[in-house]
């Protein structure tokens, strides 16, 4: 069992970044959900950094793409940045690299979504 | 600054008796309050025998001087009146000379003493040898204040060495025939004053003595009981609560310790009071960890159905409950109940009531007498009062045909697809344990209702219903719960639960529950076409078995069984996360490059999560067996050669679960944003985008047996078609 950790961090007063370490599969996700609909809740912008992400399932690949969709009827952006290898995989595999929004770096998707 | 969301382990309170929670003493000079007290007692006792004898020293010495200057000038006066007739004689010297002499043995303090006639020659005198001789006074005498008590012709005076009094020798008829003098020596009176003032000393010395030694032994007498209160306080501070304070003293030392013992017994009684909150905290996380273990790990997903449930718990351990339990015939059973009354009482009834229900699910084909048999189990544990409302479901995953019974249950909420709107099914049934005479199977009664394509059902517990407004005592109410559900139902079953926990969330205004808030939401996912593209099933709605197709995968499970190598896995996800770290360790497999090995891990764990989720319920005492058959070739020679064999090896699952369709696969249109609430099916996307073919076996002699082959699909596979 991986040791699923969420890390949240205020980018900026609009932004939350937040970190995900571990496996990301049916379980973790639905606390991934959790926090990251606190966010929105707290009226800010969402940055999803991957980077430790050392698995992640269709149940993690289903969250990203909820959380998509639900930012999508607010006024707040998410984007995911940092996509570790293992993630990045996936995603490609899926194709959805071609319709998620996917930075190289924290600050770069703290600028994209505070400038949309 | 960044928060974890993983609980951190608080940093636990000091516990009473702690050693961590005396703060050691600090030795510092100490004075003491004897000593204090008898410096103190010295001053007090010194001062005002000093000031007295200050001050009648000089009382004593004017009186002193004044006494002795009246008997130096009697003195004179009684020489004078002595030597008035002598004088006349022939030969007064001859008499006088004893009387002088006589007066200066007795009065030794006298300088001199002389008698001297009208012409200043000396008549009388201690020494003989003087007489007739011219008397010379002492020099730079000058008057004594003494005139109060002087007669006329006499004077005293003084020069600081002597003190000298002079007194006329008169006739019978007052003339004045000579004179007569008497001297002393200051020094006699200095003499007789620091006498005096040694006197004052020795008693002053003895005061202060006895000064010092009775305050000494009071202070000592009167401050025993502080070593006692110091003795008590160090036990106190050491944790021991015990043993009292004993001072027996009527003095404020006595109160003071009466009011310490009273602090030890009040921190005692704290102490208990917090180790038995802390107990009762243990013991209610206890109850919330064995309430949380009871519930279901995750969502299922079967055939064409899927169910979620949700539970957000109160800070009290609360009775409300719900599960989703496989049965053996393929059909899947779902409860959701509400215990009356909350703490540890409430939590163990839910134990007990998911244990039973768990024991009868298979005795029971009818939902309301399997509800009918827990009320009769129940009843005999059940406190008078205590009573369990329930629903109780069956659905076929296939058909999505659902009976139901409730037992005093909330209505059933199910939201149609079709017609757009919201039904609700209310039952007759009284809740388990409201009766003790069996009465409940009267009230209860199974319903059957179709569940279509889209169609939601939607139950909950009252900590929805019930949930208090932030603005007002009004409650959500049913009528709220219903309008979230036909708006947000046709979105899918989590969109209902994201709704409906937002809309809780914005009436209470985030407030904690004070009542579990369990929600259990159902959903018929798929087409009508989708539905019709599943293959005939038999009576017992397992797929029929393709007799080909059966021996093919038993001979693959065979050659994989003779030399492949195998993972073998329980039917949880915890378990199936080993696929991850095998992989690792098999030739060829640990050859793959990054993001083909990662592609290949999530495919395999897809299945295998597939396999244990929806063919066994999550059920951890089941388990299947992964295998990993290599090409029959020769040894490679490189790690490009060894990286494309693993496209001609094959896994091979085999597994007893009830049957379901990994091989039924249609292409998920991710650029279709509506599809991405309901997170569905991505399992399967990335199972046949990772692996060029799939072979789905159920039901054979040797149980489910699933083939796949890694590598990307063609064009016309990614289309849909089976390989």
């Amino acid at each position: 069992m991986s040791d699923f950790r969420l890390e949240v961090v205020p980018a900026s007063p609009r932004t939350d970044v937040v970190r995900v370490h571990g496996h990301l599969d049916a379980r973790s996700a639905t606390t991934l959900l959790s926090q990251c609909r606190m966010v929105a809740q707290e009226g800010k912008h969402l940055v999803l950094n991957l980077a430790g992400v050392a698995f992640i399932s269709s149940s993690g690949i289903g969250a990203l793409l909820a959380l998509v969709e639900e930012h999508n009827q607010t006024p707040y952006q998410v984007r995911l940045t940092e996509v570790s290898p293992a993630a990045d995989s996936v995603i490609r595999l899926l194709n959805l690299d071609q319709i998620l929004a996917i930075d190289a770096t924290e600050e770069a998707s703290r600028q994209a979504v505070e400038a949309a | 600054m960044s928060r974890d969301v993983e609980p951190n382990a608080p940093a636990g309170p000091v516990a009473p008796g702690d050693p961590k929670a005396v703060s050691p003493t600090k030795s510092r000079p100490v004075l003491s309050i004897r000593w204090i007290v008898t410096a103190a007692a010295v001053v007090l006792t010194a001062a005002p025998v000093l000031t007295v004898g200050f001050v009648s020293e000089r009382n004593s010495r004017a009186a002193l001087g004044r006494e002795v200057e009246t008997r130096l000038l009697l003195g004179a006066r009684s020489l004078a009146t002595a030597s008035s007739g002598i004088l006349l004689g022939e030969v007064p010297e001859l008499l006088l000379h004893p009387v002088v002499r006589t007066m200066q043995d007795e009065q030794a303090e006298l300088a001199f003493a002389v008698v001297t006639d009208h012409a200043g020659l000396i008549q009388g005198h201690a020494d003989a040898r003087l007489l007739g001789s011219r008397f010379t006074p002492p020099t730079e005498l000058r008057p004594v204040d003494h005139s109060r008590g002087l007669k006329p012709g006499e004077s005293l005076r003084s020069n600081g060495k002597l003190l000298v009094a002079e007194a006329p020798v008169r006739q019978a008829d007052g003339r004045v025939i000579g004179t007569a003098l008497i001297g002393l020596e200051q020094s006699y009176l200095e003499a007789t004053i620091a006498a005096s003032r040694r006197q004052q000393a020795t008693v002053l010395a003895v005061l202060v003595l006895l000064g010092v030694f009775g305050a000494f032994l009071s202070m000592s007498l009167l401050l025993r009981p502080v070593d006692s209160l110091r003795a008590g306080l160090e036990r106190i501070g050491r944790g021991d609560l015990e043993t009292p304070i004993r001072v027996h003293d009527r003095t404020e030392l006595g109160l003071l310790a009466d009011s310490m013992n009273d602090v030890a017994r009040r921190l005692k009684q704290a102490q208990q009071e917090m180790l038995e909150h802390e107990r009762l905290a243990h013991e209610v996380g206890l109850a919330r960890q064995i309430q949380t273990s009871l519930l279901p790990a995750g969502p299922l997903e079967s055939g064409s159905i899927a169910i979620r449930g949700l539970q957000r718990a109160a800070a009290e351990v609360g009775g409300d409950y719900y599960d989703i339990l496989p049965l053996a015939d393929g059909r899947v059973a779902i409860t959701i109940a509400d215990v009356s009354g909350k703490g540890l009482a409430g939590c163990l009834v839910m134990a007990m009531l998911s244990a039973l229900l768990r024991a009868l699910r298979h005795l029971h084909d009818s939902p309301s007498a399997l509800l009918g048999a827990l009320d009769e189990q129940l009843a005999q544990s059940l406190q008078p009062g205590v009573f369990v409302t329930m629903f109780y479901a069956v659905v076929d995953p296939t058909t999505g045909r659902l009976t139901f019974a409730s037992a005093g249950h909330n209505p059933t909420l199910i939201y149609r697809h079709a017609a757009g709107g919201v039904e609700g099914c209310a039952t007759s049934g009284i809740p388990l344990g409201a009766t003790r005479r069996g009465q409940i199977r009267r009230t209860l009664r199974d319903q059957t209702i179709q569940l279509d394509p889209g169609d939601v059902l939607v139950q909950y517990t009252d900590g929805y219903t019930e949930a208090f407004g932030k603005r007002n005592d009004e409650l959500f109410g049913l009528e709220r719960l219903q309008q979230v559900v036909a708006q947000h139902g046709g979105e899918g079953d989590q969109a209902v639960i994201g709704a409906l926990r937002q809309a809780l969330g914005a009436w209470t205004g985030g407030a904690p529950p004070s009542d579990d808030e369990t929600l259990l939401v159902l959903s018929r996912v798929g087409s009508v076409a989708a539905d019709e593209a599943i293959p005939a099933t038999s009576k017992d709605n397992r797929p029929t078995v393709d007799g080909d197709g059966a021996r093919a995968a038993m001979q693959r499970l065979a050659e994989a069984e003779r030399r492949g190598q195998c993972l073998r896995l329980q039917a949880d996800l915890d378990s199936v996360t080993k696929v991850l770290e095998w992989m690792k360790g098999v030739p060829l497999l640990a050859d793959l490059s990054h993001p083909e090995a990662e592609q290949l891990s999530t495919a395999l764990y897809e299945v295998c999560a597939n396999i244990a989720e929806h063919g066994c319920g999550n059920d951890g005492q089941r388990g299947f067996e992964l295998w990993w058959l290599p090409p029959a070739v020769a040894e490679p020679t490189s790690q490009l050669e060894r990286a494309a064999l693993v496209r001609e090896g094959m896994f091979v699952i085999r597994d007893d679960g009830a049957p379901f369709r990994p091989d039924s696969w249609k292409a998920t249109d991710f650029s279709d944003q509506s599809l991405w609430k309901r997170g569905r099916g991505i399992g399967l996307d990335i199972i046949h985008r990772a692996m060029n073919q799939v072979i789905y076996q159920p039901a054979t002699p040797r149980g489910n047996i699933t083939s796949l082959t890694f590598g990307p699909r063609t064009a016309v596979q990614e289309s849909g078609a089976m390989s």
